[in-house]
């Protein structure tokens, strides 16, 4: 299975230059708070995914003080990368690299290198259904290149049908945009059926393995359920004074969204803390199988994951990650922790790494 | 930038709004342009000022011409009954140089979308449709790009010359693998649509026009 082999990060972050080499392993980093540790992991999901996790401009991810970043890591065991790079110069924007040769369109990048990561931030998921929309998107676009692109093109119909509608033009400039949301809108609808399911049957064997001592689910809730194309052109046409009305399309797969649930109610308003943090733990951890089973193993990312856990909690997770591992799996915490596994140790401090 | 003269300023910035050309190229053409002789630049000039004056587009079709009907419509050699509607001139040109379409065009002007702020009514739809209507015309040949945009034109389109002439064939350009391309290094979603659109293979080259 691929993995990052080495890594340059250069004015990236709190980074003004680091240069590191990393075997196919367990990784644990820790050192202080403000360290730069979660920035590290930051850099690796940038080279997988593009983006940082958290919601960040890429001039914030450049060193302070400073117009540009570097991004540059070498990778074993990939069928087709060597070298990966991501770099960012203000005015330019942001360019990557396969090989050395830059790419024209970054979602050709998507699923390249999966990778799955988990942070404090996640657990945002719980409760804004917009930013479930678009984990889910995300998730299911690194594990299938059909679904982006599908998706991309149901999202370019969405827009020029919303300019339409806001210019209230006639229904007949409408049709074509509306034919082509039906189209691609049931293979989406398809997919995710076929995806979440797959995804609940992971999840329901970590929950637990994981000795689950509540029961909780996910439920697909599609906007609209419609089995053929005709079916949904009508559907459609049934909303459109309402369209009108709005200004944008309100129904469709945009609106899709999927329902967590703890003992049949919903977990954001149920669940307690500990709940909702042991649910998006177990969740990522299905994540990361689901995408084994569909793509290459991903690289695994733990941010500050084992933060207010118990010590027989964190022992349960990690001897879980041990038993399946695949992949490359990295790890931050605020201190040092003995695994009884064989693992990799970083220390780092002041954004330097301490040998 | 500072130029030595007004006239130089006035001809950079003049060549600099052409697509492709930046400052400096433009600044590049105009020094050219100095050294030359005068007639030269003179004949360039008088060029220049003939195109926009002597061009037309043809009241048929909608293709450039020197007069007000062009030279594939006023071709009688040509298939009346067969139309290729192709989104700009360039297209029109590049299947012209194929030598293999000896019916009429019909160029719509771009196509349709709302981002650009194109809608049907910016294309030349309707003169077309009375074409379909008057020049007994049995198919239309869709030569739109093989974008979202062209799909939309292409479904906009047929819905409206199915509702002036209901018999008339409808047909769409082949979407596939270009020629001395090798399979390994086509994209998937052109490979997947070209295996559900396979044709029979004949031993001899089909030769319909």
């Amino acid at each position: 299975m691929f993995y990052y082999s080495h890594i340059e990060l250069s004015f990236f972050r709190g980074f003004e230059n680091l240069k590191l080499e990393l075997p196919n392993d367990f990784i644990l980093i820790y050192g202080n708070n403000g360290s730069g540790k979660t920035n590290f992991l930051e850099a690796i999901n940038l080279l997988s995914l593009t983006k940082s996790f958290r919601p960040v401009t890429d001039k914030e991810l450049t060193h302070w003080n400073q117009d540009f970043y570097f991004v540059h890591a070498e990778i074993k065991n990939h069928p087709l990368l060597t070298k990966i790079s991501c770099n960012y110069l203000k005015n330019k924007g942001k360019k990557i690299f396969h090989n050395d040769n830059p790419i024209q369109k970054f979602s050709t990048h998507i699923g390249l290198l999966p990778c799955v990561s988990l942070t404090p931030d996640d657990s945002d998921i719980i409760k804004d259904s917009a930013k479930r929309r678009k984990w889910f998107n995300l998730l299911f676009s690194q594990g299938d290149k059909e679904y982006l692109n599908t998706l991309q093109k149901y999202e370019n119909a969405l827009q020029q049908r919303n300019i339409l509608l806001k210019s209230e033009k006639p229904f007949k400039e409408l049709e074509p945009w509306t034919y082509q949301l039906c189209l691609y809108g049931k293979i989406l609808l398809h997919k995710r059926k076929l995806y979440f399911e797959k995804l609940f049957k992971i999840y329901s064997q970590i929950h637990e393995a994981l000795g689950a001592w509540d029961v909780s689910k996910f439920l697909y809730a599609p906007n609209c359920d419609y089995e053929n194309i005709n079916q949904a052109i009508t559907h459609y046409e049934k909303h459109l004074k309402t369209d009108y009305l709005y200004g944008f399309t309100t129904i469709g797969a945009h609106k899709d969204n999927v329902q967590f649930l703890i003992d049949d109610q919903p977990l954001k308003h149920f669940g307690s803390q500990g709940q909702q943090k042991t649910f998006i733990i177990n969740l990522k951890l299905a994540e990361y199988e689901f995408l084994s089973n569909h793509q290459k193993a991903p690289i695994l990312l733990l941010d500050d994951v084992f933060e207010k856990l118990d010590k027989q909690r964190i022992a349960v997770i990690a001897e879980f990650l041990h038993s399946h591992q695949k992949g490359q799996i990295l790890v931050t915490h605020p201190q040092f922790l003995d695994f009884h596994f064989k693992h990799f140790r970083l220390q780092i401090q002041n954004h330097q790494i301490i040998l | 930038m500072e130029y030595p003269t007004e006239s130089i300023k006035n001809v950079v910035e003049s060549f600099s709004k052409l697509p492709g050309i930046g400052k400096k190229t433009a600044l590049r053409l105009t020094l050219y342009l100095i050294q030359r002789a005068s007639h030269e630049v003179d004949s360039l000039a008088n060029a220049l000022l003939a195109l926009h004056k002597n061009t037309f587009r043809c009241k048929n079709c909608n293709n450039l011409s020197d007069r007000e009907i062009c030279n594939i419509c006023s071709d009688n050699s040509r298939d009346n009954g067969i139309i290729c509607v192709v989104e700009e001139i360039g297209d029109l040109l590049a299947i012209e140089k194929t030598n293999t379409f000896k019916g009429r065009y019909h160029v719509l002007g771009g196509r349709i979308s709302p981002l650009e702020g194109v809608g049907p009514n910016q294309l030349s739809i309707n003169k077309l449709l009375e074409r379909i209507l008057n020049e007994n015309v049995q198919e239309v040949i869709l030569a739109l790009s093989t974008t979202q945009e062209g799909d939309t034109t292409a479904f906009y389109l047929s819905k409206e010359i199915l509702s002036v002439n209901p018999n008339i064939l409808i047909s769409h350009i082949a979407k596939g693998i270009p020629s001395g391309a090798s399979l390994e290094y086509t994209d998937e979603l052109t490979l997947s649509r070209s295996l559900i659109y396979r044709s029979q293979y004949s031993v001899i080259s089909p030769s319909k026009t």
